[in-house]
């Protein structure tokens, strides 16, 4: 989906729209939070501000020469390559390098769940069939490690085929089960007394890290940011980290690229047809179970890149990594969450993966009450994206970006006014509820309110209201009458 | 060929438990297409409330009644005339007239607690892509996770159970007396619910709103009170499976159910998505089984074995063993 | 006297995409009234409008004095308003019997169920000899039959019929119009109907509404419409 040209003339090229804007913002709060970590804030502000003002006037420019969307990915891109430097720490550069790799997983699931509409929960197994083979083969049988890749990504591949004939015969969430089923098999199979010399049990497989070559190794450690790594063991653990970093970029970068191919080529198009309808599908010709067979290869073999990146970037290898909510279920939530059946959904949804969690335990951490409830942070995250961004966070900055100031003040304007003063005294009885939990019950509880507030159905606040006008007679309902859709 | 028969016996009754929850997922697939992953949470966090309330509860709150005066539903011993209405007691002092009253309250509560999950929750996301009401239960399933954690801690608590007295004898093998309950209690409820959907007014509007919404309102049914049932009728259901698994095992804890929702969901899947007798066939044919394999084969290989075998019937069947056949929609 | 069904300058539309951009009806109890219309011209819209599924953007419909426009469709059916839509919308997979049983949903008077049963059973034969079988399996004309004897087991005042005769062979069109006009003559059902098929349509109704992109164009009793030579050319092709 292309979106046309965009509505801007004279002046309004160099005022961010509004989704422009809250890129930015985002992009702000992100630097802010990488030197959170430095002592002096000025620094620290001054630089966000570099950041985003470079960032704005290449983004200008590349506005200028892509019309869609894309010039977003290219922004990110150019920010992605100056990561090492504007990390706090060598943790968050290992943290990035785990975008890039769970990015690839979510491109691969995108390929099979968003445009051909089959659910896999099983694409953790094939992750950790990668990782597992890759490692097996260079620490048991001492193999280069990148002989051991190929084999490992052909061999994931192979599965991935395999993992795709139940999609022939089975539907819907009968397929999630199926492959839901083959991710629950693998961790066990691994513990196996049979195979424990190979895969080293509950143990699993560690391997050194793989470390820069000596001329990038010492570029690396001669550039690093002077104040945050100060001695020659942290400035060499910064050269290994970006190093690796790199490299994982890079091939984030080329999943990437061939995704967004994928998905405007004929293949794109035919796993588009066979998700809409795949009676249509068939009557134009398409071989229905070829084409699906095939998109869970190719997202195999984008988990089987995945699986590599991972043993590159982690180094070790053990069945609990690859157990079901962490490999097979959340990467699939957090692509909903970015987008379906898109480019840049994927990519958001591997930062949200690897981000999120991060972020609330530091929120909960920071504030104390928080602590033990960072799992409910994350479940009411999801459930306000879905229930309010029903398209994804890529989705809906992609409505977003389709509006200018204008017609955004419009449409609030509007909005506003079509609810029925129904609506609005039953959001104002829960907004005072909810500051009420705020004051005697506890903030966590407002939080947990709000989100409610957030996410509920319209029309449960106009029930509420209409519970206040009947106990006061006096009210008039409104002439015609309107309860509200959602 | 003794432990062969015990370990069948055993195997049964864990099932049917598995049964009960596959028999919940079943209600809300039917209801709205949704494979509910809060499922096992929202049992879980419905059996922790009822472990709250069978609890001595303090009626400090209440005036005039004095301070220290506390209400412990279990141990509850109404009499008339110096006729126990209590319906026999154990050792510790539990009735099963108490016992009742905890069972009855719970399940109302999860009753509601499904219906408000549906109506605040999952209502936004219908009518749009699955997957989305998919990622939203995933949502509440971490939520309610960490919401037990946080309210109750991470060690496991002992619950209540009915009947504890001495294994009942059938010659062949021996059972417990709360793993017939639990058998005797999914039998009923998978009637209950058959009854409920081919026989009642209700259950036929329920299903008609799930197969066509728009053409169901044209027949004046609400369809959105439908959906709400189904959520309701689920949580009540999977309320009475937790509280039926929490004694069987451990006791309650917060990780509990997840484990056993897995199994609930090969159980549902073996027996057909759609049917209730389906289910609860399919969860005593995992727990045999599972029983069987740990039995016989080794308990490692119990979960590659189980869901092994839950792809193998798929891949013979696609819609489970009681399932409707797909129907292709143009 | 003030008819039955009276449709007040509705607008109604689909997002972006205006349906019905000033409509105007009326309906006097007892009639049979059709709507007439090239495709696309707003006349299932108008029947969606009124069984409430669909919430006018503005103007008014009023059931027998009542405002309805904008009511929930399952609301509206307890007017005693039933419509049978375009396409039929059986409960493919539940059996003959439970579809009826559905139509009677909002009702509870087990005898008077009864009776509608045989009623309709009366009036389609075919459908008592398949009461067992899955809806989904039956043919076209059996699907029309069943979509109408389930919006007849409503016990409606109004009937709303949205292209009955779509798809059936010429005979079966004509059993199916007998029983409309029996329906109306001898229940006492008032009936709006939408039809393509104009010849058949003005044969039995009293009036006439011809649609045009979401407005009335023409309206007139059934025999001033058939008389006039330009309003047959123009707007009803034959
Ligand atoms: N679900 C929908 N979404 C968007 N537009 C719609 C939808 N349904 C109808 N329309 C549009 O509304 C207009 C009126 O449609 P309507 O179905 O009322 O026509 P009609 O008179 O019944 O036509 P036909 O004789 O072909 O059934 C048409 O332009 C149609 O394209
Ligand atoms: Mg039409």
């Amino acid at each position: 989906m292309h979106q046309t040209a965009h509505y801007r003339d004279g002046v309004e090229r160099f005022v961010p729209s509004p989704s422009e804007a809250v890129l930015l913002a985002a992009l702000v709060l992100f630097c802010w939070k990488l030197y959170g970590g430095t002592e002096n804030d000025a620094v620290a502000g001054l630089s966000s501000v570099v950041v985003v003002v470079v960032a704005w006037v290449v983004g200008v420019s590349l506005r200028a020469a892509l019309n869609d969307m894309r010039w977003w990915l290219l922004l990110g891109f150019l920010v992605a390559l100056i990561v090492p430097w504007l990390g706090a720490n060598t943790f968050q550069v290992g943290v990035m390098s785990q975008v890039c790799v769970f990015a690839l997983l979510i491109f691969g699931l995108n390929v099979v769940t968003g445009y051909t509409g089959q659910i896999s929960l099983g694409h953790g197994a094939l992750v950790g069939i990668s990782a597992y083979i890759i490692a097996i083969l260079s620490s048991n049988y001492g193999w280069n490690v990148f002989a051991a890749m190929t084999v490992g990504i052909s061999v994931t591949t192979a599965f991935g085929f395999v993992l795709g004939i139940p999609a022939l015969r089975l539907a819907g969430p009968y397929l999630a089960i199926a492959t839901l089923a083959a991710a629950l098999i693998f961790p066990p199979l691994l513990k196996l007394d049979t195979f424990e010399d190979y895969t080293g049990g509950i143990q699993g497989l560690h391997e050194t890290r793989l470390s820069p070559p000596g001329p990038i190794e010492s570029f690396l450690k001669e550039h690093a940011p002077s104040d945050a790594y100060q001695n020659d063991f942290q400035r060499r653990k910064f050269a290994e980290e970006s190093y690796l970093y790199y490299i994982s970029l890079a091939a984030g970068v080329v999943g990437l690229v061939t995704l967004w191919n994928l998905g405007r080529s004929r293949f794109g198009r035919a796993f588009v047809a066979v998700r809409d309808s795949e009676v249509a599908a068939t009557s134009m010709g398409i071989n229905v179970p070829l084409y699906k067979v095939t998109a869970f290869g190719i997202s195999a073999l984008y988990a089987g890149f995945a699986g590599a990146a991972f043993f590159l970037v982690i180094a070790f290898v053990a069945p609990e990594s690859f157990d079901l909510v962490n490999l097979s279920i959340n990467p699939l939530a957090y692509l909903v969450i970015g987008g379906l059946a898109t480019t840049g959904g994927p990519v958001v949804g591997a930062f949200g993966y690897m981000w999120v969690p991060r972020v609330i335990n530091k929120i909960a951490t920071v504030s104390g009450d928080f602590d033990k409830l960072q799992g409910a942070m994350t479940g009411l995250l999801l459930i306000v994206v879905m229930t309010r961004l029903p398209q994804g966070v890529w989705g809906g900055v992609r409505r977003v970006n389709a509006l200018s100031w204008q017609r955004l003040a419009g449409d609030s304007w509007a909005w506003a006014f079509q609810r029925s003063p129904l609506f609005w005294a039953g959001l104002a009885l829960a907004a005072v509820v909810v500051v009420l939990i705020a004051q005697f019950i506890g903030t966590v509880w407002a939080v947990f309110a709000l989100a409610l507030l957030i996410v509920a159905p319209h029309d449960v606040w106009s029930g509420a209201g209409d519970v206040l006008r009947r106990l006061n007679p006096g009210w008039k309902r409104n002439a015609s009458i309107q309860a509200d859709v959602t | 060929m003794e432990t062969f028969f015990a370990q069948l016996a055993n195997g049964a009754s864990t099932g049917a438990l598995y049964g009960l929850l596959a028999l919940a997922l079943v209600f809300i697939f039917r209801a709205t297409d949704v494979v509910n992953f809060a499922q096992g949470e929202m049992a879980m966090f419905s059996t922790y409330l009822g472990w709250s309330i069978s609890r001595p509860l303090s009626l400090s709150w209440i005036p005039f009644l004095g301070v220290d005066r506390h209400l412990n539903l279990l141990t509850w011993r109404p009499e008339v005339f110096g006729l126990p209405l209590y319906l026999g007691s154990e050792n510790d002092g539990l009735t099963r007239l108490g016992y009742l009253v905890v069972l009855v309250v719970t399940v109302a509560i999860a009753f509601v607690m499904g219906a408000l999950i549906e109506r605040l929750l999952i209502r936004p996301s219908e009518g749009k892509n699955l997957l989305n009401a998919v990622i939203v239960t995933l949502g509440i399933f971490a939520f309610l996770n960490s919401l037990a954690n946080f309210r109750y801690g991470p060690v496991p608590q002992t619950y209540p159970a009915p009947f504890r007295g001495d294994a009942v004898d059938f010659g062949l093998f021996k059972m417990s007396q709360h793993s017939l309950f639990a058998l005797v209690v999914a039998a009923v409820l998978m009637i209950a619910v058959y009854v409920f959907f081919q026989r009642t007014k209700l259950g036929l509007g329920v299903r008609a709103a799930a197969l066509n919404p728009s053409a169901s309102q044209l027949m004046g049914i609400n369809t959105g009170r439908m959906l709400t049932l189904g959520w309701a009728l689920a949580a009540a259901i999977g309320c009475v499976a937790g509280m039926l698994i929490a004694p069987a095992l451990s006791g309650i804890s917060p990780n509990l159910m997840f484990g056993i929702l897995l199994y609930g969901f090969a159980a549902a899947v073996l027996g057909g998505l759609d049917s209730a007798l389906g289910a609860v066939v399919g969860g005593i044919a995992v727990g045999v089984g599972q029983s069987m394999v740990v039995q016989y084969v080794g308990s490692q290989w119990s979960d590659i074995i189980a869901f092994g075998l839950i792809i193998a019937i798929l891949m013979v069947r696609p819609t489970g063993l009681f399932g409707a056949p797909a129907v292709k929609k143009v | 006297m003030a008819p039955m069904l009276e449709v007040r300058s509705v607008r109604a539309a689909y997002g972006p995409v205006v349906a019905l951009r000033e409509i105007s009806i009326r309906v006097p109890e007892r009639s049979i009234v059709t709507l007439l219309g090239a495709n696309g011209a707003g006349k299932s819209t108008t029947l969606r409008v009124i069984s409430g599924l669909m919430r006018p953007a503005a103007g008014a419909v009023i059931f027998d004095g009542l405002p309805i426009g904008g009511r929930p469709a399952d609301w509206v059916v307890r007017q005693r308003i039933a419509h049978v839509p375009e396409g039929r919308q059986i409960f493919a997979t539940l059996t003959v019997e439970e579809n009826l049983r559905l139509g009677a949903y909002t009702r509870d008077d087990r005898a008077g169920i009864q009776d509608d049963m045989t009623r309709v059973f009366a009036y389609f034969p075919r459908l008592k000899e398949r009461r067992r079988q899955v809806a989904g399996t039956l043919s076209g004309g059996e699907q029309q039959m069943l979509a109408m004897g389930r919006a007849l087991m409503t016990r409606p005042r109004l009937l709303l019929l949205d292209e009955p005769s779509l798809g059936l062979a010429p005979l079966i069109v004509k059993d199916i119009f007998r029983i409309i006009q029996a329906v109306n003559e001898e229940d006492g059902v008032t009936i709006l109907l939408v039809e393509q098929d104009a010849r058949v349509a003005l044969s039995v109704a009293s009036y006439g509404y011809v649609l045009e992109t979401g407005r009335v164009a023409v309206h007139a009793t059934a025999a001033e419409l058939k008389a006039n030579e330009t309003v047959r050319r123009s707007y009803l092709g034959y």
